[in-house]
């Protein structure tokens, strides 16, 4: 039940903190339009007067996407730098968004007030990228152990040692969920370490991750199963998302316009689920032996 | 005693000049890795020469050491080095050799390179006759050789338990007799083993007979006539009736698969991990059959072995030998992923350009694989989707043909060779582009510009003019120039040369483009027109007529006749030949109607322009289609930006 309740209020916490989500979704959004701008304007100057795109409007058409990637791959991987660039500072941009996300939730108790987000944004960036290069770390570490138990697993990766793909495969589906569980208790954790460093306003982040690590483990069905069920939420939204897309032939005005609007409600939503989340477990914190 | 599988004889006519004749007795050495072979070889003089001496492949000896041309030009493979207890080597020696009077001809056996300098190199042999080969006349010869089996070599050797054995015994070079192809004198064509370059040899009959542990199953080139059991051994006896080669394969592991097609008994040998691919083998090659069938002429043969290479066998993948083919899999392949049947298809075709048209696969690459590229092509679009027969997954679908031509225009060695460079002389790259990708391009092109029926026409004329002999490219043009002239006059001009010497001999790309469409509203003349009186001012509107030109422009090189599309404001066309000679052509329209859309090659005939984007124009942009893609575009990098912020 602590979980139910856990799971509702971190939606609960979500639509307290309206605009909090809409200035997510927002800063996103205007990044991703720096290197749509662009692409869209080298479309205009290279294919917009194609009958060639025209036609593609059908359906996918890999002899479009061919001749295009062949004959303007130059100025597209100029336009693919500036979305690598955009990937990246939207991933500083939310490094330091972040920390606003957290004094809102863990300290807020009124509705969302953007002098506590800002404080909190400057407050615990350095912080938050200390935690976030340590949990890359970590994740990069399990990365390779994963890497040398599936090879262990398979007995070689080279085809020539192999008496099939057999026990690759096998290595596959044995290494593959054991990586993705332990991946999601990192995450688990390292969500945990942030909420417990904003309510202790703990400098130390060995402390806040010992700490973190504790208070998992020793609700472990709880943060574990939360986590699973916000994951659930998440799987079921995309499988909706992909239905529904499957519905739009993008061949008009009409459905083009309405697949950008589901697509960037289908954004909308991964953006709410990071608040959720955080929101969820921030209560099971407030509320479980620490 | 074992059984004949197939009650039918293979076909009792001759269908070759059965040059090159071999009885074969070999045995396999599991424990040795080594064969023991005897071989008598009768071999026909082709030729009005006297011929003193016979040359041989020993091909086996490229994988001697790392002094031979083959490992010089390849440079030395790092995964060889990884076992330091094993030998990879391999080698082939002629123990002994006599002609039909009893000769001892061993002494007389020398290496020679007749393509390179390298002395180390041991991959082929000459041996003088002491009774030399009156013109017409024919000599017998016996030989004993030993032969070390490579470990995980190019194209043949061994793996843990499974023997793929090509190439494998002394075979003679072919005998090129004046006027033969190029040659301008009789002699010898007997290339050593190339890094990059397959085989050529001459038609004949092979009785060949496989001694090999008693639990291996094998699979082989031509028809099972018996097997028996001699204590631990088993003996397959085979005979292969007018190819090229024999080829064999071994393994304790092998399953098989079989359906009859005609009069082809179609056998499957893979793996059990790999068993439930046979119905994806096997429709491949039902398919495969009948559309060459009916394209290009009959398949003669009665069997056709279809080796699934084992994983660890995958050196092997994907070759063609004389009714054998190896193609290769692995287990997780999603159906839609067609790699599966595109290997089988491309391997199957090989027995028509190379097997039975007898082509040069070292001096002229393009003549096999191009060719056999074209008909994959043609064979995997037909039966499994133009859109569909390479991949369709999730929503993303790509046919073979238009796989194949994006494959070419990608590469960065698309115009650095052309279709006259012999194998081994790719040596910056391009073998692939040029051989391959290419050559299946420029028939395509072909197909367009002179229609699907005549093409049809052309390549089988070129395939029964052709078959059990050895033409070169030169008598491939020959044919492509009689039927072309037969069905079209003198539309393509005198002949086709100026085709092939553009698309086959050289190396430049094409590009035709729309380059621009106005329209404007006429005016009349304006100034003293009518009289020198009135002045008539500039501006005045000719009635409600417009005057639209449509500009055509060749951006690269190669030209070809093309039809260009002209559409107008009322939904009438107007279709326009160019022969695409001059960098550019402007078409002038006047009417009621403006000009609001262009195409050249609507049809998309010539499949070497590199950009079909450029052939259309249309005055009204396509913001939708911009939209569209820019939209997904937009979601891509969004959902890249939060899935990349999870690590937050």
């Amino acid at each position: 039940m602590a979980v139910l309740e856990a799971y509702l209020k971190g939606w609960e916490a979500l639509m307290k903190h309206l605009r909090m989500w809409g200035l997510l979704y927002v800063v996103n959004l205007l990044l991703a339009f720096t290197a749509v701008l662009p692409f869209s304007g080298l479309l205009g100057e290279t294919v917009a007067q194609s009958l060639g795109l025209e036609r593609s409007l059908d359906g996918f058409d890999f002899g479009l996407l061919g001749d295009f990637m062949n004959n303007y791959g130059q100025p597209f991987s100029v336009v693919l730098d500036q979305a690598k660039g955009g990937v990246l500072l939207f991933f500083l941009a939310s490094l330091f968004l972040m920390g606003g996300v957290l004094q809102s939730l863990v300290h807020s108790t009124r509705i969302f007030a953007y002098y506590d987000f800002w404080k909190g944004c400057g407050q615990y960036f350095w912080r938050l990228v200390r935690l976030t290069l340590y949990f890359f770390i970590f994740q990069s570490i399990l990365f390779l152990c994963c890497f040398f138990l599936f090879q262990m697993i398979a007995g070689s990766l080279s085809p020539f040692e192999l008496e099939s793909e057999v026990p690759v495969i096998r290595a596959f589906w044995i290494v593959v969920p054991i990586w993705l569980s332990i991946s999601t208790l990192l995450l688990l954790i390292q969500d945990c370490a942030k909420i417990r460093m904003v309510h202790k306003n703990e400098f130390w982040l060995v402390f806040v991750i010992r700490d973190s690590i504790r208070f998992v483990l020793s609700n472990f069905i709880r943060t574990y199963f939360l986590y699973l069920l916000y994951a659930l939420t998440f799987l079921l939204l995309s499988f909706l998302y992909m239905k529904a897309n499957r519905l739009f032939q993008a061949n008009s005005t009409g459905t083009i316009i309405g697949m950008f609007l589901l697509g960037q409600l289908f954004i909308l939503m991964r953006v709410g689920f990071k608040i959720a989340i955080l929101g969820g477990l921030n209560f099971l914190y407030k509320t479980q032996k620490r | 005693m074992g059984w004949c599988f197939c009650a039918k004889a293979q076909t009792d006519s001759i269908l070759s000049p059965r040059t090159a004749n071999y009885d074969i007795k070999v045995e396999l050495d599991i424990a040795q890795k080594k064969i023991y072979g005897q071989e008598k070889i009768v071999w026909k003089n082709p030729s009005q020469d006297t011929v003193k001496e016979l040359q041989f492949h020993l091909y086996h000896n490229a994988f001697r050491n790392t002094e031979s041309t083959f490992y010089k030009e390849r440079g030395f493979a790092s995964f060889l080095g990884g076992k330091q207890d094993e030998c990879h080597w391999a080698w082939q020696e002629v123990q002994k050799i006599v002609d039909n009077e009893g000769n001892d001809l061993t002494k007389g056996i020398e290496y020679i390179h007749p393509d390179d300098d390298n002395e180390e190199d041991k991959t082929v042999i000459r041996v003088p006759l002491l009774k030399p080969v009156l013109p017409g006349g024919s000599t017998t010869v016996d030989l004993e050789w030993i032969g070390k089996i490579p470990k995980i070599m190019p194209r043949t050797g061994y793996n843990k338990e499974y023997y793929f054995m090509v190439q494998w015994f002394p075979k003679l070079g072919v005998y090129e007799p004046k006027g033969m192809r190029y040659a301008e004198e009789g002699g010898w064509n007997c290339h050593q083993y190339h890094s990059i370059g397959e085989y050529y040899a001459d038609f004949g009959v092979y009785n060949v007979e496989i001694s090999v542990p008693k639990n291996y199953v094998v699979g082989a080139s031509g028809e099972l006539q018996q097997d028996t059991i001699q204590g631990n051994k088993k003996i397959y006896s085979y005979q292969a009736n007018d190819v090229i080669d024999f080829a064999w394969t071994a393994s304790p592991h092998f399953v098989e698969q079989r359906r009859q097609w005609n009069h082809v008994d179609i056998r499957l040998l893979t793996y059990p991990v790999h068993e439930h691919f046979g119905v994806r083998y096997l429709d491949a090659m039902e398919y495969s059959l009948e559309y060459m069938s009916k394209h290009v002429g009959a398949y003669p043969y009665t069997t056709l072995t279809i080796v699934d290479t084992p994983f660890h066998g995958i050196f092997s993948t994907g070759m063609e030998y004389p009714t054998l083919i190896t193609v290769g899999s692995v287990c997780f392949l999603p159906k839609g992923v067609k790699t599966t049947e595109t290997l089988a298809v491309h391997e199957f075709v090989h027995q028509y350009f190379m097997q039975m048209v007898a082509t040069h696969e070292v001096e002229e690459p393009w003549m096999d694989e191009g060719m056999t590229t074209y008909y994959e092509g043609r064979i995997m679009d037909h039966y499994y989707g133009e859109q569909t027969a390479t991949v369709d997954v999730l929503g993303f679908k790509c046919g073979n043909v238009v796989f194949n031509r994006w494959e070419f225009f990608g590469s960065e060695n698309k115009d650095i060779a052309d279709g006259s460079y012999k194998s081994y002389e790719f040596k910056e790259g391009g073998y692939k582009e040029t051989s391959y990708n290419k050559t299946a391009i420029a028939l395509r092109t072909l197909q367009g510009l002179i229609g699907e029926n005549v093409m049809d026409t052309l390549m089988s004329t070129y395939f029964d003019r052709w078959k059990f002999k050895h033409p070169s490219g030169r008598d491939f043009i020959e044919v492509a120039n009689e039927v072309v002239q037969k069905h079209h006059g003198d539309k393509f001009g005198e002949n086709l040369d100026w085709f092939f010497d553009q698309v086959l001999y050289g190396s430049d790309l094409c590009d035709y483009e729309i380059e621009s469409v106005h329209s404007r509203r006429l005016t009349k003349a304006a100034g003293y027109v009518d009289n020198l009186e009135d002045c008539a001012p500039v501006g005045r509107f000719d009635g409600d007529k417009y005057e639209s030109k449509v500009t055509v422009r060749r951006n690269e090189p190669l030209h070809f006749p093309v039809d260009i599309l002209v559409v107008f404001e009322d939904g009438t066309t107007v279709q326009e030949q160019w022969d695409g000679k001059a960098r550019s052509k402007t078409f002038r329209y006047i009417g009621q109607d403006k000009v609001i859309a262009a195409t050249v090659d609507p049809e998309q005939k010539i499949h070497i322009d590199k950009n079909f984007l450029n052939n259309s124009f249309t005055v009204n942009r396509n913001e939708n289609g911009v939209r569209k893609y820019a939209n997904q575009f937009l979601l891509w990098l969004q959902n890249s930006m939060q899935t990349l912020s999870v690590l937050i």
